[in-house]
């Protein structure tokens, strides 16, 4: 069967079609509630998992704790200076605004890369919240180096939990996505309050005379966990700066920061970073030392907070996976035509599936680099005609104006970036940057030798006349 | 009860689950009490903020 690819544009551009529109001046929204947004979005189940490992990795306390400032300041500033500028000039989603620069078609791939990556997301999180539902069975957890389901048990609880957040999710996201408004800050408390309880155990006196000393040789001493890389000051810095890559250099959180009054909006990004991705990985490495570093989030919660710990790891599973499973579901819904309904159970099934397998949740944190290192050409893309185009005098959203289903470009320069990126002999979280700076360069060559070509056969007309 | 006084509360609630573990972390509060005591202010929590956003205007 042929795929009609102008029926799929049209049901997507419905689709999107409530927010075509430039944010008004009316509809901007204060800071206030960006804060708010980056801090509840920003303390979730990979929390646990990401915090656990840098333990297990063999970070020293100096290198987590430095690490984490300067690579967390990198992510807030990436958002204030490349995100939310383009966005408050804008005014639209990125869905629009790459519409418009790489056509329909590519917007469409975009949209599938994105929902993929989603369900893999989600799926880990069901995982992470079968490690807490798993206590009450004596459910023993995949290893580290684990890649198939150990037991028909895990196999189990994954598949009935995927269920359950499958089905929650069908039934209604606004609903539920309010339930996720008031866990996140009593998720984020049971962080704190996991640590402060936990520090005793691992003995921390009351007056926290040794707090530094037990820091530096029981929790994060600087000896990896058999079979984990030993990890450095630059993993950290570059672990936390691309985190979120997708949403800040890869723009998807324009959606966000078009209703901002201005681009320095951006800096309340530092609300989620500084209490997220620094006192919550902070606090998950403290109690994962205290259970001999296993990596157990359910038991790590339990250990410290009884049953309402449990239900903290399982919340935060679903309260992340439910909006993933929601956003996957709108991408795919574009593609197939099916009823919201349909395509969410699919995509739930697809993701209560790959939560069974212990990878995604055990390699958690390449993931996460794959995950950004895969969307990020497309922000590189985006950044380069938005700014340095008009700079250099060329002709911004050919795809529009040439009305294009492809533009064979952007294509090119996400294809081409991506295996640049995936061949450069370095670690995998240091192969974004040059890949980033690949792609820019690149869409400029491919640009300015197109302008080259079209003046020379200008020019070459006006001779001939 | 209005939204704002279910929210103070509720924030409340929360800052009690904090007071728990600093007790807990003193010494003064003993693991079972403090797990007890933590998961029923959390259910408090959660009830008091489902009924402010219950009534909060236009939901």
């Amino acid at each position: 069967m042929a795929l009609d690819l102008s029926g799929i544009a049209a049901r997507m551009d419905r689709l999107y079609e409530f927010d075509r529109e430039p944010v008004a001046p009316d509809q901007f929204k204060k800071g206030v509630l960006f804060a708010s947004v980056f801090a509840g979005e920003h303390v979730a189940a990979t929390e646990f998992v990401i915090g656990a490992f840098f333990v297990l990795h063999g970070l020293k306390a100096t290198d987590l704790i430095y690490g984490l400032l300067l690579g967390n300041l990198l992510a807030v500033l990436s958002w204030t200076f490349l995100c939310a500028p383009i966005a408050v000039d804008t005014r639209l989603t990125l869905y629009w605004y790459l519409r418009r620069i790489a056509g329909p078609g590519i917007t469409m791939i975009y949209n599938l890369a994105n929902a993929f990556l989603y369900c893999i997301l989600a799926g880990a999180m069901i995982s992470v919240s079968a490690t807490a539902v798993g206590l009450a069975f004596g459910l023993e957890v995949p290893g580290l180096n684990d890649i198939l389901p150990a037991s028909a048990l895990w196999v189990l609880v994954c598949l009935a939990l995927g269920f359950l957040f499958t089905l929650l999710a069908i039934l209604g996201f606004e609903k539920l996505g309010r339930f996720a408004e008031v866990a996140s800050p009593w998720i984020f408390l049971c962080f704190v309050a996991g640590a402060l309880v936990t520090l005793p155990k691992l003995g921390v006196r009351p007056d926290f005379s040794n707090l530094w000393e037990v820091a530096t040789t029981r929790i994060w001493n600087g000896l990896a966990t058999a079979g984990q890389q030993q990890f450095n000051f630059w993993h950290v810095v570059f672990f936390a700066w691309f985190c979120n890559l997708a949403m800040h250099v890869g723009l998807s959180d324009m959606a966000l920061f078009r209703y901002a009054r201005k681009w320095t909006y951006g800096f309340y990004s530092a609300f989620g970073m500084y209490s997220g991705h620094f006192l919550a990985w902070i606090c998950s490495g403290v109690m994962v030392a205290a259970i001999g570093r296993e990596m157990h989030p359910g038991k790590m919660a339990f250990e410290a907070l009884g049953l309402a710990g449990a239900a903290a790891v399982m919340l935060a599973g679903w309260t992340t996976a439910n909006p993933t499973l929601y956003r996957a579901g709108l991408a795919l819904q574009t593609v197939t035509g099916w009823p919201r309904w349909k395509i969410t159970l699919v995509a739930g099934l697809v993701t209560s599936v790959l939560s069974c397998f212990p990878l995604f949740f055990m390699k958690l944190l390449d993931y996460v680099a794959i995950y950004g290192l895969v969307l990020m050409p497309i922000g590189a893309v985006v950044f380069t005609e938005h700014w340095i185009f008009p700079k250099l005098g060329l002709p911004r959203y050919q795809a529009e104006s040439k009305k294009q289903v492809f533009n064979w470009k952007v294509l090119l320069v996400w294809v081409g970036s991506l295996v640049f990126a995936f061949v450069l002999p370095v670690h995998l979280y240091f192969r974004w940057l040059p890949g980033y700076l690949f792609a820019v360069i690149l869409y400029l060559l491919l640009n300015l030798s197109g302008k080259y070509r079209n003046s020379a056969k200008t020019k070459d007309e006006a001779n001939a006349s | 009860m209005p939204a704002n006084l279910l929210k103070i509360f509720s924030t409340a609630a929360l800052a009690a689950c904090l007071v728990l573990s600093w007790f807990n972390f003193l010494g003064r509060l003993s693991a079972d009490a403090f797990k007890l005591w933590f998961l029923l202010v959390s259910l408090l929590y959660f009830v008091l903020s489902a009924l402010s956003l219950k009534k909060k205007p236009g939901t």
